[in-house]
């Protein structure tokens, strides 16, 4: 913990820890609850692969069969060019997403992605796929893009200037978005329990924690469409 | 609220997710759904199969069917030509025997009566010779005049016989 802060600021710091010789922090907190996450998956994955079979699916299996059939088509409906590898990528993206967004739910636990660091690093991830695309695809044409697109070859300095904000705000406006929704879930659960009398605190903190299961999934879908939209205006040759 | 190398730490855990998410869901799944559209192809393919086979087979059932009604309808026809014919052979030996036995019947009649006028004759002659007898009042010679009795009986009509 830094600083001296009380009530609602008190419980949104996170624990830090400062590697030696490296000179910068690590959220302890963040690794944890995403450790929880991986461990829940894991769990997850042991108990499907104990009952796999290519039969008519039930229980577990289905479920995942309908997130993995949902991607799937996502990517296959959304991409110009189908990359296999894209679809396992979505999917992390959107499960990874949808548990750390949903962990901050069960009392005591916090969203890895009320944390910036998490979200940024998501959002550095969807933008190397952009960057990578755009550049497989247009190949130097991109780069030409920043010079003279829109206003043509004599407004190469505002054209880059625009083409540089405009392919920044893609990773920033992902990462803001994602860490925004679940920051401020998480701050107004504390302002309920704050604000609203004890014997009212429930009714309000049910309705609200019902409310932000659903802004989860919807995050967690937002985050990996965009995703699978940026790597879709990579691949395309006209700008 | 600050950047720091958290972000990093992130990279790591999402990379190491991505690993096992698709060696141990991804893959697997799809490969099983992959197994069961395939088998679901195959027993589509095989429904469809059999659908036709079970045309082809109605198609030739119906075939057979429509041959052996009309080999039936031959067999009949041939049938009752048949019948007709022996019918018809059957009325003319039954009308021969019919006509033979009349004949035999005529002939057996004619003979009979042949008899029965022979006996009557033989009769009337013994008659004649015993009333005659008794009228004349003596014995007449049978041998004698038979001739004259039968040359009588013979010219005697009775009833146009």
């Amino acid at each position: 913990m830094t600083g001296e802060k009380h009530g609602v600021a008190e419980h949104l710091e996170h624990s830090e820890w400062v590697p030696p010789f490296l000179g910068y922090a690590v959220h302890l907190d963040t690794f944890l609850m995403t450790g929880i996450v991986v461990g829940f998956l894991i769990v997850i994955l042991f108990l499907l692969m104990r009952s796999l079979h290519d039969g008519a699916p039930t229980g577990l299996q289905n479920f995942l069969e309908v997130v993995v059939e949902f991607i799937e088509d996502l990517v296959r409906e959304n991409l110009p060019v189908y990359v296999s590898w894209v679809t396992p990528l979505a999917l992390t993206l959107f499960i990874f997403i949808l548990l750390g967004n949903w962990l901050g739910e069960i009392p005591g636990m916090q969203s890895p992605t009320a944390d910036i660091n998490t979200t940024v690093s998501l959002g550095l991830i969807s933008f190397t796929l952009l960057l990578y695309f755009s550049l497989k695809h247009k190949g130097l044409g991109y780069f030409s893009e920043f010079l003279f697109h829109p206003f043509g070859k004599w407004f190469i300095p505002v054209n880059l200037f625009m083409k540089v904000i405009e392919e920044v705000a893609k990773p920033a406006s992902l990462s803001l978005r994602l860490f925004g929704n679940m920051f401020a879930g998480h701050v107004v659960i504390l302002l309920i329990a704050y604000m609203i009398p004890w014997y009212l605190n429930w009714a309000v903190g049910v309705v609200w924690l019902g409310w932000h299961l659903f802004v989860g999934l919807i995050q967690a879908f937002v985050f990996t469409i965009l995703t699978v939209v940026y790597i879709a205006i990579g691949q395309q040759k006209e700008h | 609220m600050e950047l720091n190398l958290t972000v990093f730490g992130q990279w790591i855990t999402f990379f190491l997710l991505l690993f096992l998410l698709t060696k141990f869901l991804y893959a697997p799944l799809s490969r099983v759904m992959k197994n069961r559209t395939a088998k679901i192809q195959e027993g589509l393919d095989a429904a469809e199969k059999a659908r036709h086979d079970l045309a082809e087979a109605k198609a030739f059932y119906e075939a057979q069917q429509v041959k052996a009604k009309t080999e039936a309808q031959e067999i009949i026809q041939k049938a009752q030509h048949r019948a007709g014919a022996l019918k018809e052979e059957f009325v003319a030996q039954a009308k021969e025997e019919s006509n033979r036995i009349i004949q035999k019947a005529r002939e057996d009649v004619q003979l009979e009566w042949e008899k029965a006028r022979m006996e009557l004759k033989r009769e009337m002659a013994d008659i004649i010779f015993i009333a005659t007898g008794k009228v004349l009042g003596e014995t007449i010679d049978r041998d004698r005049h038979m001739a004259l009795v039968t040359d009588v009986v013979e010219n005697v009509k009775v009833d146009g016989v």
